[in-house]
């Protein structure tokens, strides 16, 4: 067919005809679709080359061609179409993120409040204490009936009270000890309305509006607004409500009741917080750190005041110290004000100057034996597990409390203040450390005069003399510090002593406080007693001498303390292994001097028993000998330090350069003066200047070596005597020739028999008034002034 | 003891022949000739390799915080030691233990000094332990620091002024 003659129809059907080919003619739109404009001028011609008047198929595409040219480049969009465009395709996405979140927080929210109320529930079931209104209470209507929506606890219609007044009613047990349990705790302390208070959850209320209302669901009651205000209505009106109740006045006392409940509340918050406040900055006022560059945190400074007295006697224990607060602020190394301390002492004297010379003592009762200045070791028996707490357990110190350790005052302070607390149940007994001599030739004085002064020495010493002499435990032992006398028939013969001074150095009042039991299996002694050179005073007694008065006085044993051991006891069986032994003695200082590596015990008598509690060493802190404190221990090495510094800066080639010059001058002089025949004097003459300024010189360096060297000599010296002195700032004990000795040998036993052998001289009763020599290097004399 | 030259009238200790040979030191430690003493030159000294306290008396002479020893440094350090004013060298061993110069020796400006000189013979805790208790007992107005007037309270005892004691030069 030709073109020409085609009709208007034909052309129609060719167009269909041309419609089926144009299919290419599609793919020919899409390929441009795929084309990209550059720019919209280009997007332009294309657009205006479609015809929008046509209706034919190819222009009715034109739509859709707008449509994919648009997609491909957008123009005339707004910001916001923009934007649209773009995020529809995040849009299931950020939908998706927006559900997850959404539902995580409220299951969040959800697993919050069931923990919340799991804990509320377990508060509940660990009441043991059963009072009668709230446990018909809490059983029947739990506390968890908390409506489950959000809306409903905005609106709050189970108030947090309850857990408020839960705490009230269950003060007996504490499931918690958080803050807010404290807290709580000393709200309510002595708060509790002596009537029987029934505080009904209002949720309860809720639920038998509820059933009145017939709902279904908590939440949709909680959810009107009518039910809401219903309940609060039910708030105040529940006096009426309550019928089933028994007690009739009580709802109408009740509102007051809670009213002065809740202002005695406020009342006591505000006396909480500011006593709290009040007691931190009191009690933990510990050295501070003001810029912050103390190195070792991990270390707890010590209390940078004395303690106050306000806390030290607190009103409530009237004239009573506080002692727990006074054994940790010491334990801390605080200190008390010096005014403080005689208060202590006064009162206490008056107890013991009733006490006679004799103590009569029936068990339970723990008996301690030798303390001297260990405080910590002091605290580790104090403990309910070793010696048994002062507040329950009777108490009898065998004496020598001060001395070789360095702790004796704290010691002193802690066992006054438990005497004063615990009136009738603390006893303490004299050791020969508590007098004037052997205070001063120790370290007690020293001590007192460090911390206090001379005057608190005296008083101390004072008060040491108003301590009993021994003890009748059961009317079966008896208990003294040192041993028996020869002197000693029977126990009227102790009362018979005038105890208020110093103990002589013979007699039966120092027999008392000074003799010791033989060192021999048996007991086996060649006479009756033999004079004690261990102490220098006093006597040895052995089986013969002590069977003898204990069966005169229907006594079975001695106990004593007075002797270091390495187990902290020893039982001294001289009537052989079956009987009892005659002398037990105990020794409660564990690790003595920091040397002898040894246990301490206490004996604890109980229901007729006889018990022996051990104990280990328990660490202190470190203290140079003689409470030095780090200026005078350090400044001599620095002194010598820096001189010997600029010693070696200056000094070398000054003197080389002199001698250069000298020996050139010399020379030349020599010269000279030979061919002037003048050679005598060559030291003289123009040189005379110089030379006389080299030798000045050289006299001046020599000075200064001289100065060096001194310096050095002094700083050695000091360090070996520090070194020999060791740990034991009672200067006493060599510990340097210890150490060789541990070295050698690890074993306990050696060690303990080492020191006790190296110790001995200064187990010695002093000679009076001039100290005897012990092992220890002469000091140069200005230490000795004291 | 000052003469009329004007150097003199801060190192009053010094008479101008000390002063000249101190000078002849100075050259003699300055091996780079920088005319300022570096720390290296000074550690130098083979006998000042075992003393602790040179880097403190080094820092004490650099007043200036600069890291050099000028000569007029040099001079004035030494003169307040070979003088006769007990007060300079309190105040000399008093700069020792106080690092950053403030007046006042801290916790930790009394610990790391004490470190340096007593090095492995105590523990951390020990030492501390020391500190603490010499800044309670020194410290009157319970700042926590020891100040200078504190300071001389603390070591009167202890006739300072007789151990730094150096003459000649």
């Amino acid at each position: 067919m030709s073109e020409s003659s085609l009709s208007q129809n034909d052309f129609f059907e060719l167009k269909h005809v041309r419609t089926l080919k144009e299919k290419p003619s599609k793919q020919q739109q899409k390929k441009k679709r795929t084309q990209f404009y550059v720019n919209k001028v280009m997007l332009e011609k294309e657009y205006i080359k479609t015809d929008l008047s046509c209706d034919c198929t190819e222009c009715g595409k034109c739509s859709l061609f707008i449509g994919t040219i648009k997609k491909q480049y957008p123009f005339n969009e707004t910001r916001w179409q923009k934007r649209k465009r773009v995020l529809k395709r995040f849009k299931a996405a950020i939908n998706a993120i927006i559900f997850i979140l959404s539902y995580k927080v409220e299951a969040i929210k959800k697993f919050r409040k069931r923990m919340h109320i799991l804990k509320a529930v377990r508060n509940l079931t660990t009441v043991r204490k059963q009072q009668i209104t709230a446990s018909t209470h809490f059983q029947q209507q739990p506390m968890i009936s908390i409506p489950q929506s959000r809306q409903s606890q905005r609106i709050k219609t189970t108030p947090d009270d309850e857990t408020f007044f839960h705490h009230l009613i269950n003060s007996a047990r504490e499931p918690r000890k958080s803050q807010v349990s404290i807290y709580m705790n000393k709200m309510l302390k002595d708060v509790i309305p002596k009537s029987e208070v029934h505080l009904k959850p209002l949720s309860h209320f809720n639920q038998k509006q509820l059933k009145q209302n017939n709902v279904k669901s908590i939440t949709q009651a909680s959810f009107s607004h009518n039910n809401y205000s219903n309940v609060q209505l039910n708030a105040q009106k529940y006096p009426s409500l309550h019928q089933e109740q028994i007690a009739n006045n009580q709802y109408k006392i009740f509102n007051k009741d809670l009213l002065k409940l809740i202002d005695s509340l406020k009342v006591r918050h505000r006396i909480i917080r500011f006593s709290f406040c009040l007691q931190i900055n009191q009690y933990m006022d510990l050295l501070k750190d003001p810029v912050n560059d103390r190195q070792v945190k991990t270390l707890k400074p010590p209390p940078h005041r004395p303690l106050s007295r306000n806390l030290m006697f607190p009103d409530k224990l009237k004239n009573k110290p506080d002692w727990k607060l006074l054994r940790d602020h010491l334990q801390k190394e605080g200190r008390i004000a010096k005014e403080d301390l005689f208060k202590l002492v006064a009162d206490c004297n008056k107890l013991l100057k009733n006490e006679g010379n004799v103590l009569y003592l029936q068990d339970p009762l723990t008996v301690v034996g030798d303390i001297h200045g260990q405080y910590y070791d002091l605290l580790k028996l104090l403990e309910p597990k070793v010696g048994g707490n002062p507040e329950n357990t009777k108490y009898l110190f065998l004496g020598d409390f001060v001395d070789r350790g360095s702790y004796s005052i704290e010691v002193i302070i802690l066992m006054y203040a438990i005497k004063l607390n615990f009136q009738n149940s603390v006893y303490f007994l004299r050791g020969n450390h508590e007098c004037r001599q052997l205070t001063a030739f120790f370290n007690f004085k020293e001590e007192c005069l460090y911390k206090y002064d001379q005057e608190t020495y005296e008083m101390l010493m004072d008060s040491f003399d108003l301590f009993p002499l021994a003890c009748i435990i059961n009317s079966k032992f008896i208990a003294i510090h040192g041993g028996i006398s020869p002197d000693l028939k029977s126990i009227e013969d102790i009362k018979k002593i005038e105890r208020y001074h110093e103990p002589p150095r013979q007699g039966l009042f120092c027999d008392l406080l000074w003799s010791d039991p033989v060192d021999q299996e048996q007991g086996h002694l060649d006479s009756a007693w033999k004079s004690n050179e261990v102490r220098g005073c006093s006597w040895f007694f052995g089986g013969e001498s002590a069977n003898k008065f204990l069966q005169r006085n229907n006594l079975i044993s001695i106990i004593r303390a007075h002797e270091a051991q390495l187990d902290g006891y020893k039982m001294h069986r001289w009537n052989g292994g079956q009987d009892f032994p005659v002398v037990i003695t105990i020794f409660s200082a564990p690790n003595y001097c920091d040397v002898y590596n040894n246990r301490g015990a206490v004996i604890k008598f109980e229901n007729n028993t006889l018990n022996i509690q051990q104990y280990q060493y328990t660490p202190h802190p470190y203290l140079l000998p003689n409470f030095m404190d780090i200026f005078t221990w350090s400044i001599p090495f620095v002194a010598e330090k820096i001189t010997e510094m600029l010693y070696h800066i200056l000094q070398t080639d000054i003197q080389d350069d002199d001698e250069q010059i000298s020996e050139s001058d010399i020379q030349q002089f020599k010269q000279l003066t030979k061919q002037a025949g003048l050679q005598k004097q060559s030291t003289t003459g123009s040189s005379q200047g110089a030379q006389k300024n080299t030798e000045k010189l050289k006299n001046k360096i020599k000075f200064v070596s001289t100065m060096m060297k001194m310096q050095r000599t002094l700083r050695e010296e000091r360090e070996s005597i520090i070194q020999l002195k060791g740990a034991c700032p009672d200067k006493r004990l060599p510990r340097g020739i210890l150490m060789k000795g541990k070295d050698a040998i690890n074993d306990q036993l050696a060690d303990f028999t080492t020191a006790k052998s190296v110790d001995l001289i200064n187990e010695k009763m002093p000679y009076a008034q001039i100290p005897q020599e012990s092992i220890q290097i002469k000091k140069p004399s200005t230490q000795r002034k004291k | 003891m000052g003469n009329g030259q004007g150097m003199e009238e801060q190192m009053g200790t010094f008479q101008p022949q000390e002063i000249k040979r101190l000078y002849k030191r100075f050259q003699f430690l300055d091996k780079d000739g920088s005319g300022q003493l570096e720390p290296a030159e000074l550690f130098d000294v083979p006998e000042l390799s075992q003393n602790p306290l040179v880097k403190r008396v080094f820092q004490i002479f650099d007043k200036d915080n600069d890291g050099k020893i000028s000569f007029a440094e040099f001079i004035t350090g030494l003169s307040s030691l070979y003088g006769n004013d007990e007060e300079e060298k309190l105040k000399f061993m008093f700069k020792i233990y106080d690092i950053d110069q403030d007046g006042f020796i801290t916790n930790g400006e009394l610990f790391k000094v004490l470190q340096m000189m007593v090095g492995n013979n105590l523990t951390d805790v020990q030492l501390q332990q020391l500190v603490d208790r010499t800044i309670i007992k020194a410290d009157e107005d319970f700042d926590s620091k020891i100040s200078f007037a504190e300071f001389k309270k603390m070591v009167k005892d202890l006739d300072v002024a007789s151990k730094l004691q150096m003459q000649g030069v």
